[in-house]
């Protein structure tokens, strides 16, 4: 048998629908030809994958409420409409008798009349506060799976699955680790030892607290949509994967593995790429992002700039860099030094990328906030375009 | 050992899972909506995932939920307990973003093209595939591509079965599940 023929059934091979006699012919092939093997084993790994997809996926959003209003609705405003007018009869068959016996001599059809206007004008106010006022809250919550020891929501341990509602700790112990699924846009694992409480969720905003600890984040979701505070900074999905860990004394530590996450803190953003690190300290501003595999003195350097040494000798040693990748860490520097070592950086910049004509010298030293985002677009960390709304 | 006792214990778990899907069905059936409500608790994620991998589309996906869950209330009492509940719902839920595909389709003529799958891009490249990128993958295939794909080689329906459901023969079912295949092995293993 031929590829091209091996090829035609390999489908039909891989899902075993072929008779005995063709499917040997095949095999022989197979053990023959390695195209037609490597082919064969892609097939049965998609199949195998697909097959092995997860069977449930939690919607984003509370979704009973909206069946409920179209499974409930005669009967639920049939018993609203009930009461209130049991209310209002009662009320008004007092006034009505009252007015009859002291006040009004009217013919009974009129006083109907008013009795039922009366009643009508009171079911709009109540019908209308009804609307406005907010109603009760659905049930908001993620699902958790236990991966390892015994992890705890709130003061009950979980052995298999647990629900992580709004206002709820999650705690791990050293032994223990666990899988929140962050409705359907992504997934968080928690490591030994932490502590995450769970701030928000709903359709645009999911929010954790994570106050100690270490956590992967895997999300699919559009930017902007999922969370985590720290006690030093917010990271900001921007569409990722993620490592952030807290330590003892609230500093952030965030290693991005895909995509790209925006640490936010006392109004300063920092953009940290794939294979990028920013370290943020307890009340100061975000870290400067820098790569991981970034000389190591380079590093040493940026830690004690960000604890606040910011003098010449600093800067220099930063400008010293032969990595086209430290243009991200000087990049983010830019607004926290003087204008002189602004035009510096800007001089370091140009031996390693062609600016575009709107970034100006000038306009860099100003730190002016537009240019410095037209900077970025030609740094090749990714454009913004890709995140921002 | 220890897997018999598993095994034991999961068939013992399943019976009594089972049987609580009976009774809550049968007071559903009698009109009491708090049984609907914890049925609807119990597999409102297993139909999520469905309805997601078919339309291929968050939103979309979050409304046809909501749309099998109301079609189950009113059509309950026409479920004899022949099978489980969560199968009937399953099978419901097919039928029901079928049939919206259809009119879908009708109302604005939108369909997936073959270059969607094109602009595929891996979570990270050189890295093992990760299920993520099989699912991402899996919404962009052109429609009825990724209709039989997801039936066949996610929910595990036969060809027949598929030609059944969809109303085609059943030698363009297995087309049509070639072509998936080979556009998901052209943008997951290059």
């Amino acid at each position: 048998m031929k590829c091209k023929e091996v090829q035609y059934y390999i489908n039909d091979y891989a899902d075993w629908l072929l008779p005995d006699e063709m499917r040997e012919e095949i095999h022989a092939h197979i053990l023959m030809c390695e195209n037609c093997k490597i082919e064969l084993e892609d097939i049965q790994s998609i199949k195998s994958d697909a097959a092995n997809l997860q069977n449930e996926i939690i919607p984003s959003r509370e979704l009973w409420e909206g069946i409920k209003s179209r499974i409930l609705p005669g009967e639920k405003s049939l018993i609203k409409e009930t009461k209130i007018f049991r209310l209002l009869n009662d009320r008004n068959k007092k006034s009505f008798n009252n007015s009859l016996t002291l006040r009004f001599k009217q013919p009974a059809n009129r006083k109907a009349v008013y009795a039922i206007g009366f009643s009508l004008v009171i079911m709009i106010l109540i019908s209308a506060s009804l609307i406005l006022l907010p109603g009760p809250t659905p049930a908001l919550f993620w699902q958790v799976e236990n991966l390892e020891g015994n992890s705890k929501i709130g003061d009950e341990v979980f052995n298999d699955v647990g629900l992580f509602k709004v206002g709820e700790w999650l705690e791990t112990d050293d032994l223990s680790r666990a899988k929140i699924l962050v409705g359907s846009i992504g997934e968080v694992e928690v490591d030994q030892g932490s502590r995450i409480k769970l701030i928000e969720t709903k359709p645009d905003e999911h929010r954790l607290s994570l106050h100690k600890g270490k956590i992967h984040a895997t999300i699919w979701a559009p930017p902007r949509l999922f969370f985590v505070e720290t006690p030093s900074a917010t990271a900001v999905d921007l569409g990722c994967m993620y490592t952030l860990e807290v330590d003892e004394t609230g500093s952030t530590f965030l290693y991005v593995t895909s995509g790209w996450v925006a640490l936010e803190n006392n109004g300063q953003e920092s953009i940290i790429p794939a294979g990028a690190v920013c370290e943020t300290q307890k009340s100061s501003g975000t870290g400067t992002p820098y790569f991981k595999d970034a000389d190591k003195e380079f590093i040493s350097t940026i830690r004690i700039f960000d604890a606040g040494v910011r003098d010449a000798e600093v800067i220099n040693a930063l400008l010293k860099t032969n990595d086209k990748n430290d243009l991200l860490s000087l990049w983010h520097i830019i607004p926290k030094v003087d204008e002189k070592s602004r035009e510096a950086i800007f001089t370091v910049m140009n031996k390693f990328i062609v600016v575009p004509e709107s970034v100006t010298k000038e306009k860099i030293i100003k730190a002016d906030k537009k240019t410095l985002n037209d900077l970025w677009e030609v740094l090749g960390f990714g454009s913004k375009s890709l995140w921002e709304i | 050992m220890l897997n018999e006792r598993k095994q034991i214990r999961t068939y013992e778990e399943k019976l009594l899972t089972d049987s609580i899907e009976s009774s809550m069905v049968r007071e559903a059936q009698t009109g009491s909506h708090s049984a609907f409500e914890q049925l609807y608790r119990q597999n409102v994620a297993r139909i999520y995932a469905v309805c997601l991998r078919l339309i291929a589309d968050r939103n979309r996906a979050e409304e046809l939920t909501q749309d099998v869950f109301v079609r189950a209330w009113d059509n309950i009492g026409s479920f004899r307990g022949e099978s489980l509940f969560s199968t009937w719902l399953y099978r419901l839920a097919v039928n029901v973003v079928l049939l919206e595909m259809r009119s879908a389709k009708r109302r604005s003529l939108r369909f997936f093209r073959l270059g969607d799958i094109l602009k595929f891009k891996r979570r990270e490249e050189h890295s093992p595939l990760t299920t993520i990128d099989l699912e991402k993958a899996v919404a962009l295939l052109p429609e009825k591509a990724r209709l039989v794909f997801v039936l066949h080689d996610v929910e595990g329906y036969k060809h027949k079965e598929i030609s059944e459901i969809l109303g085609i023969a059943s030698g363009t079912a297995k087309a049509q599940l070639h072509r998936a295949r080979k556009l998901l092995r052209e943008v997951l293993v290059r």
